[in-house]
Protein backbone atom coordinates (compact mmCIF):
# COMPACT_ATOMS: atom_id res chain seq x y z
CA UNK A 1 0.00 0.00 0.00
CA UNK A 2 1.49 3.44 -1.07
CA UNK A 3 1.21 6.19 1.76
CA UNK A 4 -1.51 7.90 -0.18
CA UNK A 5 -3.17 5.15 0.32
CA UNK A 6 -2.71 4.72 3.40
CA UNK A 7 -4.05 8.63 4.33
CA UNK A 8 -7.18 7.71 2.17
CA UNK A 9 -8.37 4.62 4.62
CA UNK A 10 -7.26 6.90 7.08
CA UNK A 11 -9.27 9.51 6.38
CA UNK A 12 -12.24 7.25 5.26
CA UNK A 13 -12.53 5.59 8.57
CA UNK A 14 -12.28 9.49 10.89
CA UNK A 15 -14.95 10.21 7.98
CA UNK A 16 -17.13 7.39 9.15
CA UNK A 17 -16.92 8.76 12.80
CA UNK A 18 -16.75 11.93 12.77
CA UNK A 19 -14.26 13.64 15.65
CA UNK A 20 -12.72 10.60 16.31
CA UNK A 21 -9.50 10.00 14.16
CA UNK A 22 -7.86 6.49 13.87
CA UNK A 23 -4.26 6.72 14.33
CA UNK A 24 -3.55 6.44 17.91
CA UNK A 25 -3.23 4.97 20.72
CA UNK A 26 -5.85 2.58 21.56
CA UNK A 27 -8.14 3.85 24.16
CA UNK A 28 -7.31 7.49 23.53
CA UNK A 29 -10.91 8.03 21.67
CA UNK A 30 -12.78 5.41 23.12
CA UNK A 31 -13.14 6.36 26.74
CA UNK A 32 -11.16 2.96 28.30
CA UNK A 33 -13.85 0.71 30.07
CA UNK A 34 -13.32 0.71 34.01
CA UNK A 35 -10.65 -1.75 34.72
CA UNK A 36 -12.80 -4.32 36.98
CA UNK A 37 -15.03 -4.59 34.10
CA UNK A 38 -11.96 -4.93 31.85
CA UNK A 39 -10.94 -7.91 34.02
CA UNK A 40 -14.39 -8.90 34.05
CA UNK A 41 -15.31 -9.15 29.97
CA UNK A 42 -11.54 -10.12 29.59
CA UNK A 43 -12.51 -13.39 31.69
CA UNK A 44 -15.91 -14.23 29.83
CA UNK A 45 -14.45 -13.55 26.62
CA UNK A 46 -11.48 -15.69 26.84
CA UNK A 47 -13.30 -18.06 27.98
CA UNK A 48 -15.84 -18.22 25.21
CA UNK A 49 -12.94 -18.17 22.93
CA UNK A 50 -11.62 -21.33 24.69
CA UNK A 51 -14.93 -23.14 24.15
CA UNK A 52 -15.05 -22.22 20.85
CA UNK A 53 -11.64 -23.26 19.99
CA UNK A 54 -12.12 -26.81 21.47
CA UNK A 55 -15.40 -27.86 20.01
CA UNK A 56 -14.92 -31.13 18.46
CA UNK A 57 -14.57 -31.18 14.05
CA UNK A 58 -17.10 -32.29 12.27
CA UNK A 59 -16.55 -35.82 10.48
CA UNK A 60 -17.03 -34.34 7.36
CA UNK A 61 -14.42 -31.92 7.32
CA UNK A 62 -12.07 -34.18 8.50
CA UNK A 63 -12.83 -36.78 5.69
CA UNK A 64 -12.36 -33.52 3.18
CA UNK A 65 -9.28 -32.97 4.45
CA UNK A 66 -8.12 -37.02 4.09
CA UNK A 67 -9.73 -36.82 0.51
CA UNK A 68 -7.45 -33.91 -0.68
CA UNK A 69 -4.47 -34.99 0.80
CA UNK A 70 -4.77 -38.55 -0.89
CA UNK A 71 -5.72 -36.44 -4.17
CA UNK A 72 -2.35 -34.64 -3.66
CA UNK A 73 -0.49 -38.27 -3.60
CA UNK A 74 -2.16 -39.67 -6.40
CA UNK A 75 -0.86 -36.50 -8.77
CA UNK A 76 2.72 -37.82 -7.87
CA UNK B 1 7.04 -27.69 1.42
CA UNK B 2 5.50 -31.43 1.50
CA UNK B 3 2.41 -32.09 0.95
CA UNK B 4 2.31 -33.98 4.40
CA UNK B 5 3.88 -30.93 6.28
CA UNK B 6 1.00 -28.76 4.92
CA UNK B 7 -1.67 -31.44 5.99
CA UNK B 8 -0.16 -30.97 9.16
CA UNK B 9 -0.20 -27.92 9.25
CA UNK B 10 -3.95 -27.78 8.13
CA UNK B 11 -4.88 -30.24 10.41
CA UNK B 12 -3.21 -27.92 13.62
CA UNK B 13 -4.99 -24.70 12.04
CA UNK B 14 -8.94 -26.13 11.63
CA UNK B 15 -10.15 -25.61 15.27
CA UNK B 16 -9.28 -21.96 14.74
CA UNK B 17 -10.60 -21.13 11.97
CA UNK B 18 -13.43 -23.07 12.83
CA UNK B 19 -14.05 -21.53 15.61
CA UNK B 20 -13.45 -18.07 14.36
CA UNK B 21 -16.27 -19.00 11.45
CA UNK B 22 -18.57 -20.45 13.63
CA UNK B 23 -18.71 -17.08 16.05
CA UNK B 24 -18.21 -14.66 12.85
CA UNK B 25 -21.50 -16.16 11.05
CA UNK B 26 -23.20 -17.39 14.54
CA UNK B 27 -24.11 -20.41 12.53
CA UNK B 28 -22.51 -23.91 11.99
CA UNK B 29 -24.53 -24.78 8.61
CA UNK B 30 -22.40 -21.98 7.47
CA UNK B 31 -19.15 -22.01 9.80
CA UNK B 32 -18.80 -25.55 8.34
CA UNK B 33 -19.56 -24.31 4.62
CA UNK B 34 -17.10 -21.91 4.80
CA UNK B 35 -14.25 -23.87 6.74
CA UNK B 36 -14.72 -26.78 3.67
CA UNK B 37 -14.65 -24.03 1.18
CA UNK B 38 -11.45 -22.34 2.65
CA UNK B 39 -9.71 -25.84 2.96
CA UNK B 40 -10.40 -26.63 -0.50
CA UNK B 41 -8.70 -23.14 -1.41
CA UNK B 42 -6.27 -23.67 0.32
CA UNK B 43 -5.33 -26.57 -0.99
CA UNK B 44 -5.32 -25.93 -4.96
CA UNK B 45 -3.45 -22.55 -3.92
CA UNK B 46 -0.48 -24.01 -1.78
CA UNK B 47 2.05 -22.17 -4.00
CA UNK B 48 0.57 -18.66 -3.29
CA UNK B 49 1.74 -19.73 0.52
CA UNK B 50 5.04 -17.60 0.91
CA UNK B 51 7.37 -19.59 3.66
CA UNK B 52 8.21 -17.86 6.89
CA UNK B 53 5.04 -15.85 7.03
CA UNK B 54 2.18 -16.49 9.07
CA UNK B 55 0.26 -19.64 8.13
CA UNK B 56 -3.01 -18.78 10.12
CA UNK B 57 -3.12 -15.44 8.70
CA UNK B 58 -2.90 -16.45 5.43
CA UNK B 59 -5.74 -19.21 6.11
CA UNK B 60 -7.65 -16.60 7.46
CA UNK B 61 -7.27 -14.30 4.25
CA UNK B 62 -8.90 -17.12 2.44
CA UNK B 63 -11.57 -17.30 4.75
CA UNK B 64 -12.70 -14.03 5.44
CA UNK B 65 -12.54 -12.86 1.79
CA UNK B 66 -14.58 -15.78 0.81
CA UNK B 67 -17.13 -14.88 4.02
CA UNK B 68 -17.41 -11.62 2.94
CA UNK B 69 -17.72 -12.83 -1.36
CA UNK B 70 -20.38 -15.39 -0.48
CA UNK B 71 -21.42 -16.51 2.73
CA UNK B 72 -22.12 -12.83 4.63
CA UNK B 73 -25.86 -12.60 3.68
CA UNK B 74 -26.68 -16.04 4.01
CA UNK B 75 -25.21 -16.02 7.56
CA UNK B 76 -27.48 -13.39 8.28
CA UNK B 77 -30.69 -15.05 6.89
CA UNK B 78 -29.63 -18.05 9.17
CA UNK B 79 -28.15 -16.69 12.60
CA UNK B 80 -31.10 -16.68 14.89
CA UNK B 81 -32.41 -20.10 13.70
CA UNK B 82 -29.46 -21.95 13.60
CA UNK B 83 -27.22 -21.37 17.08
CA UNK B 84 -23.89 -22.55 17.75
CA UNK B 85 -24.15 -23.13 21.35
CA UNK B 86 -27.47 -24.88 21.65
CA UNK B 87 -26.43 -25.59 25.16
CA UNK B 88 -26.59 -23.43 27.78
CA UNK B 89 -23.08 -23.83 29.08
CA UNK B 90 -21.93 -20.79 31.51
CA UNK B 91 -19.29 -19.02 30.23
CA UNK B 92 -15.72 -19.29 33.22
CA UNK B 93 -17.92 -21.34 35.57
CA UNK B 94 -20.06 -21.15 38.04
CA UNK B 95 -18.25 -18.44 39.88
CA UNK B 96 -17.40 -16.20 36.98
CA UNK B 97 -21.10 -15.14 35.79
CA UNK B 98 -24.49 -16.13 35.06
CA UNK B 99 -24.01 -15.43 31.25
CA UNK B 100 -24.28 -18.87 28.79
CA UNK B 101 -22.13 -18.92 25.88
CA UNK B 102 -25.11 -18.33 23.64
CA UNK B 103 -25.45 -14.58 25.61
CA UNK B 104 -22.17 -13.60 24.70
CA UNK B 105 -22.94 -14.94 21.37
CA UNK B 106 -25.91 -13.11 20.81
CA UNK B 107 -23.98 -10.32 22.43
CA UNK B 108 -21.91 -10.50 19.60
CA UNK B 109 -23.98 -11.06 16.42
CA UNK B 110 -25.24 -7.56 18.13
CA UNK B 111 -21.81 -5.66 16.70
CA UNK B 112 -21.45 -4.03 13.22
CA UNK B 113 -19.13 -7.01 11.99
CA UNK B 114 -16.49 -4.98 11.02
CA UNK B 115 -15.56 -4.62 14.80
CA UNK B 116 -16.66 -7.93 14.97
CA UNK B 117 -14.06 -9.50 12.91
CA UNK B 118 -11.28 -7.78 14.80
CA UNK B 119 -12.17 -8.88 18.02
CA UNK B 120 -12.51 -12.83 17.38
CA UNK B 121 -8.92 -12.26 14.79
CA UNK B 122 -7.27 -10.75 18.17
CA UNK B 123 -9.34 -13.02 20.80
CA UNK B 124 -10.02 -16.44 18.85
CA UNK B 125 -7.33 -16.89 16.36
CA UNK B 126 -4.69 -15.26 18.48
CA UNK B 127 -3.81 -12.59 15.88
CA UNK B 128 -1.27 -9.97 16.58
CA UNK B 129 -2.42 -6.66 15.92
CA UNK B 130 -0.36 -6.29 12.70
CA UNK B 131 -1.62 -9.94 11.05
CA UNK B 132 -4.91 -8.36 11.84
CA UNK B 133 -4.36 -5.33 10.20
CA UNK B 134 -2.92 -7.62 7.18
CA UNK B 135 -5.65 -9.88 6.40
CA UNK B 136 -8.38 -7.24 6.60
CA UNK B 137 -6.08 -4.51 4.54
CA UNK B 138 -6.57 -1.60 6.93
CA UNK B 139 -3.99 0.18 9.18
CA UNK B 140 -2.95 -1.46 12.80
CA UNK B 141 -4.39 1.61 14.33
CA UNK B 142 -8.02 1.01 13.32
CA UNK B 143 -7.57 -2.57 14.12
CA UNK B 144 -6.78 -1.19 17.72
CA UNK B 145 -9.74 1.43 17.22
CA UNK B 146 -11.85 -0.60 16.10
CA UNK B 147 -10.84 -3.26 19.17
CA UNK B 148 -11.46 -0.86 21.72
CA UNK B 149 -14.60 -0.30 20.25
CA UNK B 150 -16.16 -3.69 20.08
CA UNK B 151 -15.13 -4.14 23.92
CA UNK B 152 -17.09 -1.58 25.44
CA UNK B 153 -20.03 -2.46 22.89
CA UNK B 154 -19.73 -6.12 23.90
CA UNK B 155 -19.17 -5.16 27.75
CA UNK B 156 -22.63 -2.91 27.24
CA UNK B 157 -24.56 -5.92 25.46
CA UNK B 158 -23.46 -8.18 28.36
CA UNK B 159 -24.82 -5.66 30.48
CA UNK B 160 -21.19 -5.06 32.20
CA UNK B 161 -21.77 -1.42 32.31
CA UNK B 162 -25.02 0.87 32.38
CA UNK B 163 -24.89 2.56 28.90
CA UNK B 164 -24.35 6.14 29.98
CA UNK B 165 -21.21 5.76 31.77
CA UNK B 166 -18.48 4.19 29.51
CA UNK B 167 -19.58 4.99 25.75
CA UNK B 168 -18.90 6.56 23.16
CA UNK B 169 -21.89 7.59 21.12
CA UNK B 170 -24.65 6.92 23.72
CA UNK B 171 -24.15 9.52 26.19
CA UNK B 172 -27.79 9.54 27.28
CA UNK B 173 -28.29 5.49 27.15
CA UNK B 174 -30.60 4.31 29.36
CA UNK B 175 -29.09 2.93 32.38
CA UNK B 176 -29.47 -1.28 32.41
CA UNK B 177 -27.72 -2.05 35.55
Amino acid sequence: MTMGEEANKASEEAAASPGRPEAGIPGEHVPALDPMIQDQLGRVFRSFCDDLVHQPMPDKLLVLLARLEAKQREKK
Amino acid sequence: MSENAFADMMVAEMPYLRAFALSLSGSTTVADDLVQETLVKAWTHTESFALGTNFRAWLMTILRNTYFNQYRKLAREVQDSDNTHAEQILVGGEQESRLTMQDVQRALNKLPEDHREILLMIGVTELSYEEAAQVCNIAVGTVKSRLNRARAKLAEHLGMVDGATNLDLETNGPNKA
